[in-house]
């Protein structure tokens, strides 16, 4: 599902589920993973392909997996800016 | 511990019985295939010392068959009998006359009865299955296992949802889907115990081309051990 905020800002495209084998994935400017429960190492390649993308909104358990496998994220928050409570969560090991 | 003792030979048979009896294990001997069966349901042997060549037999079938940790002798192997035997988790392969200390040696390996956690052992090279040792028997009845195999990308995501029943949580399920996605072709069986979830992939896998799926596995997992040709994966629920 692809979101377009009635402001005009960017695009926000909402995963969710459990996102265990190869499926098309939808793109935007921003990727919200807060529905995603689980993501395979499928979805590495796509996101090597778009670096610098701007994802926001995953668990914990989720972020510390990307950052591990150094996936060339730009992790951001939509609307609101500054750390969200995951990103603290993910920052002081919370979860 | 008790020991199951397979020797067609009398005299071998015999000093091995007085040896393993004299360190203080308990011993039952046969000479064939067919006593040591018969022996085994009433015995429930910890280990199994074996000649590889029986009359009625091979000893590498019988350590299929009973699932526990055994060690080899013969006067006959090959590299292709002791490459089987290292796949069957066999503890250690002699050429006879082996000396008793050496086995004596090789069954110090067998894990104790305080031994926590499961202990997977993958047997044979077709029809995958995994046991517990608990305690000083195998729990096999305690098991709950499948077999899946797979020949492209659509099949492997098929077998995934006929393992939905056994994979119990997310961590487990996406351990499997990893497994399931290793290579084009392959077998995975999966053992759900009572306190924790394991898995036997038999597939031809390229680690290195897959180590991001190998770096998630390893942080997943509880436990694992990679082989050359697949992975046994451990996994507590929860």
């Amino acid at each position: 599902m692809v979101d377009t905020p009635v402001a005009g800002g960017p695009t926000v495209a909402r995963w969710s589920g459990e996102l265990l084998f190869p499926i098309e994935l939808e793109e935007a400017a921003i990727i919200d993973l807060t529905a995603v429960v689980a993501l395979g190492t499928w979805s590495y390649a796509w996101f090597r392909a778009r670096p610098h993308l701007a994802v926001s909104g995953a668990s914990p358990t989720l972020r510390r997996q990307l950052m591990r496998a150094k996936l060339p994220l730009a992790w951001a928050d939509i609307p609101g800016g500054g750390v969200s409570p995951s990103e603290r969560a993910a920052l002081f090991g919370d979860g | 511990m008790r020991i199951l003792l397979m020797e067609d030979e009398d005299a071998i048979r015999s000093a091995l019985t007085r040896g393993l009896t004299a360190r203080g294990h308990e011993v039952r001997a046969a000479a064939c295939l067919a006593d040591a069966r018969a022996l085994a349901t009433q015995f429930a042997p910890e280990a199994l010392v074996s000649d590889l060549k029986l009359p009625d037999g091979n000893g590498l079938d019988l350590a299929a068959e009973l699932k526990v940790p055994f060690v080899l002798m013969t006067g006959y192997g090959t590299f292709d009998d002791a490459v089987r035997a290292m796949r069957l988790g066999c503890l250690d392969f002699f050429t006879k006359p082996a000396p008793i200390k050496d086995i004596c040696r090789a069954l110090e390996k067998v894990p104790s009865r305080s031994t926590s956690g499961p202990q997977v052992m993958a047997v044979g090279a077709n029809g995958m299955r995994l046991a517990r040792v608990r305690g000083s028997s195998v729990a096999e009845d305690e098991l709950r296992h499948r077999t899946v195999t797979w020949s492209d990308a659509a099949q492997a995501q098929q077998r995934f949802t006929e393992l939905a029943d056994l994979l119990p949580n997310v961590t487990t399920r996406q351990i499997a889907a990893e497994l399931l996605q290793t290579a084009n072709s392959g077998t995975l069986a999966v053992n759900l115990l009572g306190d924790g979830w394991s898995a036997w992939l038999q597939a031809t896998v390229a680690w290195h081309t897959h180590g991001d799926r190998q770096h998630l596995i390893e942080n997943l997992a509880r436990a694992c051990t990679w082989i050359p040709n697949g992975a046994v994966v451990e996994c507590a629920h929860g």
